[in-house]
């Protein structure tokens, strides 16, 4: 399988003749690394240097998210030093995705 | 700004590296500035100035931060002799003299210089304030100066180490309401702008590439809107952690 970069500056559309209406809208997904849990009190105080553990170890891909769901998983590539996602997984366990 | 006179401080605080790092830093870059030889260096630790064995020695600069450098005066013609390079002697010309002396005058203010620019300096301790500690300075062989310093002015130096305190702004009646609240955050690596039509094509070995570069701090997320605070991202004990880079 050839890998094909997309995004900004992206190399090649995928959408072809037979989409849907909506198919040129462009969405804007979010790479989320890790997630938690935290007190609004807590976050008030929040200063420089101060550390949140999240939910992940270095190890587990990263959520792509489209308004909020997870639409794929993928490990975390730089290309011309800016950060990518390889795709590892496509859908989500959410059924609601 | 006056500042607050210490009235105590904790004995084991003189030896500590809060109270002795600054000082031996500065000891490298004046010994630096003048010697040839590395061997110039802090002696000892913080202690009290009386019965220390340069307390009778005069003081040859006296700061008005609170702090005062006594030295033997031979001992600070060595200075000079050291400087250019030449073993101490036993006696002076008057040539050797005139030689000698503005030079150990240079560099005795060099020294001043450099303590009153030190990070947490005082401003404004009082001349009159007693100076009960005192630290020798000199090589390994020997004592040759000592710093002669206040409470007040160590204080602020001990206090200049350690970490910084963040003192809180007290939170507004309806946010201490809500501060137990649990709320869920994010960290984002970035985002990217893409067709619905690529997404419907996804698939697995894609590269979506994000709108951040490696070196950027990443913004925190809470409850799914982003946030002014930015962290960079460390590994603690096998879990990824976000570490607060700007403050709110």
């Amino acid at each position: 399988m050839t890998s094909k970069k997309i995004g900004k500056n992206e190399l090649e559309h995928k959408t072809d003749d037979r989409g849907s209406i909506v198919d040129h809208v462009e969405v804007v997904c979010e790479a989320i690394l890790g997630n938690g849990t935290i007190t609004i009190g807590r976050l008030s105080e929040l200063a420089k240097g101060d550390i949140i553990s999240l939910d992940r170890t270095p190890a587990d891909p990263v959520d792509i998210r489209l308004n909020g769901k997870t639409i794929a998983r993928g490990e975390i590539v730089t290309v011309d030093d800016r950060f990518a996602v390889r795709l590892t997984e496509i859908g989500s366990e959410d059924p609601t995705v | 700004m006056t500042a607050q006179v210490a009235t105590w401080l904790p004995s084991d605080c003189l030896a500590s590296d809060a109270a002795m790092k600054p000082f031996a830093r500065l000891i490298d870059g004046w010994a630096e500035n003048w010697f040839a030889s590395d061997r110039w260096e802090v002696v000892g630790t913080w202690g009290p100035a009386v019965g220390h064995p340069a307390a009778s020695w005069p003081s040859l600069r006296a700061s008005p931060y609170g702090f005062a450098i006594h030295a033997d005066r031979d001992a600070v013609l060595s200075l000079a002799l050291d400087a250019l390079g030449s073993a101490s002697q036993p006696s002076y010309t008057e040539a050797d003299l005139r030689v000698l002396r503005p030079l150990s005058s240079r560099i005795l203010d060099d020294l001043a210089a450099r303590l009153s620019d030190l990070p947490g300096t005082p401003n404004g301790a009082g001349t009159s304030e007693a100076a009960p500690f005192m630290l020798g300075i000199g090589t390994q062989q020997r004592t040759w100066l000592a710093l002669a310093c206040s409470k007040a002015w160590l204080a602020a130096f001990v206090r200049s180490e350690l970490p910084q305190l963040h003192t809180c702004v007290p939170l507004d009646p309806i946010a201490l309401a809500c501060a137990d609240k649990q709320v869920e955050i994010s960290a984002m690596l970035g985002r990217a702008s893409i067709r619905v039509g690529d997404i419907r094509h996804l698939e697995v070995g894609d590269v979506i590439m994000l709108d951040r570069s490696g070196d950027e701090p990443l913004p925190l997320s809470v409850a799914g809107r982003e946030t002014t605070l930015h962290g960079l991202l460390a590994e603690v004990g096998g879990r990824v952690m976000f570490e607060v880079a700007t403050p709110q």
